[in-house]
Formats: structure tokens, sequence, C-alpha cells
């Protein structure tokens, strides 16, 4: 991925590049280099798991309505659906 | 609670119904296609629409007319991509007097489905009510997404939503790792324009934007599946991360007029007229150079690594790096991985420090 090279922007080109040769890391290889920083792959694993499944919940109940109406009338039921 | 079946399922067998857990990914289709979906509904039209809605989204569907026939097919065929339920559904097809009151058969199903398999993507058509909120179902039923507008584009941006939970599920711990060393990189190259976010607020800012796709192209970030789900990320948060920059930039950028005074004569007065020296694009340029600094003290124990942490603020490419600093494949592979290791160290240090 080619960068612009600007004269305040080394810090972050020379930080985007590292996030993309991330991608590029076998399977072995990025567990390795976590487990060799002192941190738990599997602990940092299952936390960016719990980040996206929270994220998508958050996403599912943005509109949903936790009352419940059990005495709601129906409409009439449609036939004839708009598209 | 645990949704028996006994009342709807006449054809549940005596012996306990075993199900194995489903695989990840679980796309096993029904016929060829790549999705597969399953659609209950004993309105012919609305079963001829929804059919036709679920087709043109790549799905190849089975049908049932009630909820007796559409948990028989599904034990049959499943996981299914999606199970599409009428919230208006009898429990089995033909005269009687049960078949005259309203049947509202759907969420007990959907319910039966759940207790299945927890991971099915279930959702219920609701057109006869006017909202969510209006829709009778007991709280365990409340997460199952509804569609209330019979337009393509709920029924649409719900479909999307499983499969994205579905590409969530699929995720292996090392897609996961580089997720969020991705987002670690990404967020620490902005320096002070992220402003305060982390690793997190990326991640989940590119997530929230693929779930917005589906209804909001303008504003989210529709996920094309011409490139995996930690490829279409990673672009969602590079795309997040330019945009949290240019917003800081323009945040601490001034129209002169904005910032013109007047003094008592009434003259006008620019405020810089009194400031010696400096502005935010030089403080920021001074953070970031001793940045710079400090990163290459940290790698001063390897000459390599400097070189290469050097060559990538210069923007060059590998084999640029590679040519200036005679480095072969070998020598610039353990630098990088050097660099990396060494900023995550940092990073873990910093984390346990607060």
């Amino acid at each position: 991925m080619p960068y612009n090279k600007r004269d305040d922007d080394h810090l972050e080109t020379a930080m985007n590049q590292l996030a993309d040769s991330v991608l590029g890391l076998s399977d072995d290889a990025i567990a390795d280099e976590i487990g060799e920083s002192g941190a738990d792959p599997e602990e940092d694993a299952e936390r960016t798991r719990l980040l996206l499944r929270t994220t998508s919940q958050g996403w599912a109940v943005r509109d949903a309505c936790v009352e419940k109406l059990p005495n709601a009338i129906p409409r009439r039921k449609v036939s004839a659906p708009k598209r | 609670m645990r949704y028996s079946l006994s009342f709807i399922d006449s054809t549940q067998s005596s012996q306990p119904y075993e199900r194995t857990e489903p695989s990840l990914p679980p796309t096993i289709s029904i016929n060829t296609a790549t999705k597969s979906a399953l659609l209950v509904e004993s309105d012919e039209s609305l079963s001829i629409f929804l059919k036709r809605c679920l087709n043109d989204e790549g799905y190849a569907v089975r049908t049932a007319s009630n909820s007796e026939e559409g948990l028989r097919l599904y034990r049959d065929c499943a996981p299914f991509n999606v199970v599409l339920i009428d919230y208006f559904i009898s429990h089995r097809s033909g005269v009687g007097i049960d078949c005259l009151a309203p049947q509202t058969k759907g969420v007990e199903l959907a319910m039966a489905i759940h207790d299945l398999d927890a991971s099915q993507g279930v959702i219920i058509a609701a057109f006869a009510y006017r909202s969510p909120g209006e829709v009778p179902r007991p709280p365990e039923a409340m997460h199952i997404p509804l569609i209330i507008d019979s337009n393509v584009s709920q029924l649409r941006s719900l479909l999307e939503k499983i499969e994205i939970d579905r590409a969530i599920r699929a995720l292996t711990s090392s897609d996961l790792l580089r997720l969020q060393r991705f987002a670690k990189f990404r967020v620490r190259g902005l320096g002070r324009a992220a402003s305060g976010r982390d690793w997190e607020d990326l991640l989940g800012e590119a997530l929230y934007r693929t779930l917005m796709g589906a209804e909001d192209t303008q504003n989210g970030r529709h996920w094309n599946r011409k490139v995996t789900f930690v490829q279409h990320l990673a672009g969602a948060m590079q795309s997040i991360a330019n945009v949290w920059k240019r917003q800081f930039k323009e945040k601490n950028t001034y129209l002169i007029s904005e910032l013109s005074v007047h003094n008592p004569e009434g003259r006008e007065q620019s405020p810089f007229d009194d400031v010696p020296s400096g502005s935010a694009t030089a403080d920021d340029r001074l953070i970031r150079k001793s940045e710079e600094d400090r990163m290459l003290t940290l790698l001063q124990d390897s000459p390599d690594a400097s070189h290469v942490f050097r060559g990538l603020a210069d923007g060059l490419s590998k084999s640029e790096i590679m040519s200036r600093y005679r480095l072969d494949e070998k020598r610039y592979t353990t630098a990088v991985r050097r660099i990396r290791a060494k900023l995550l160290a940092e990073d873990n240090a910093g984390n346990r420090g607060r």
C-alpha cells in the first residue's frame, strides 16, 4: 500500500505500515508475537470477540422496544405488500 | 425457559432430540446455493413476495406453510443461513376449529428453533403491527429481530445483520488478534488526532459502520463479500482513522475571521499579534518528532530495527528499505517483527501501569 510521505507524517506512516504487516502474519506468528510480549493471546482474542459481539448486540437493540403490550390490537394483515 | 414443542410438534419422537453442535461456518446449502433460508408463511401472496425477496438476495429457499411443517423442515435440513417466520402462522394446515381463530404460532416456532440451535439466525415478520413494541411476545423472545414494514430494505438489513453475526462467529483467534493489533497500530499512528480514542473505539466503529452499511450506504460501509471479513474491517478502520484525523485537523483549524477581535479603539486585531511563536501544527509536529525519537531510542539495541523503522517512517516500500540498508529478506522480516514486539510490549506495560 503506497503512502504519501509528509513532513509531519513519519510516525503515522510507520504505524500504518506496521498495521498492514500484521494482516499478513501467519496464525502461529501472530500468537507467538503476542505471547512473547507478555500478553495472553487467548485472552486478547476473547476480548476482541466480546467487543464485536457487544457492538453487534448494541446495534440490534438500538430501536427495539422492550415494552410488552399484550392487548395491542393488530392492524389488518396485509395481503398486498408494498415494495 | 425451554420450549418443549410438544404442543406444536406432533412429529416429535419419544427419543430426546439430539443435535450436534453446528460447525463454523455452518453455511451448508440445501442445494448448491451458497446461502439457504427457511420461510414459514401461511399467507400465499406474502410467501411468494418474501420468497422472491430472499431469492433476490441470493438465498435458496425452502418454504413451509405452518409451524409443524416448518419445524419438521428445520430438523431435516438445518442449519439455514436464516429462518424467516410469519408471526401469524397456524399450527398445521387444513380445516377445523383451530384454523379459524387467529394463529400466532410464529414466536413459538422461533423459540423452538432457538432451543435447538441458539446461533440460528431467525427473523419474525410481524407486518400486522405498527412497531416492535406492539408485538406481543414473551421476554425470552425479545431478542428475535422483527420486520414490521413489508418493504425490502428492512428485510435486507436484518439479513445482513445475521450474515455479519455469522462472520463474527466464524472469526478465528488469529483473525481476532490481527484485527486487534491492526487497530492498535492505526490508533497509535493517529497520535493526538485519536483524541483519547483507543483500539476498541476504532474496531467497534468499523463494525458499527458495517452494520449500518446495509441500510445507509452514505454513512455505513457495506461488506461486499469480495474480500474477507477481516480485510473488510481493516479497510473500514483505515477509512475511519482517516476521517478522525481529518476531523481533528478541521477542529483545530480556525479561520482568521473567527479569531479576529477588536481593540478598545475599534481596530481589528489578530490574536496571533500577541503570540510570540507556535501554532497547533507546530506543537503537533514537535510531539510527533519526540515520539518518533522515543521509538528510535526504544529500538536502539537493534540497528536493523532502527533502520527499518526509519525507512517505514519515510514511507519507503519493503524493497526500498532493503536496498537502502542492504538487508536481506530474513533480516528485514526479523527487524519488522522486533519493532512490532517492542511496541506491543510497551503497550502492555502501559496497560499494566494504568
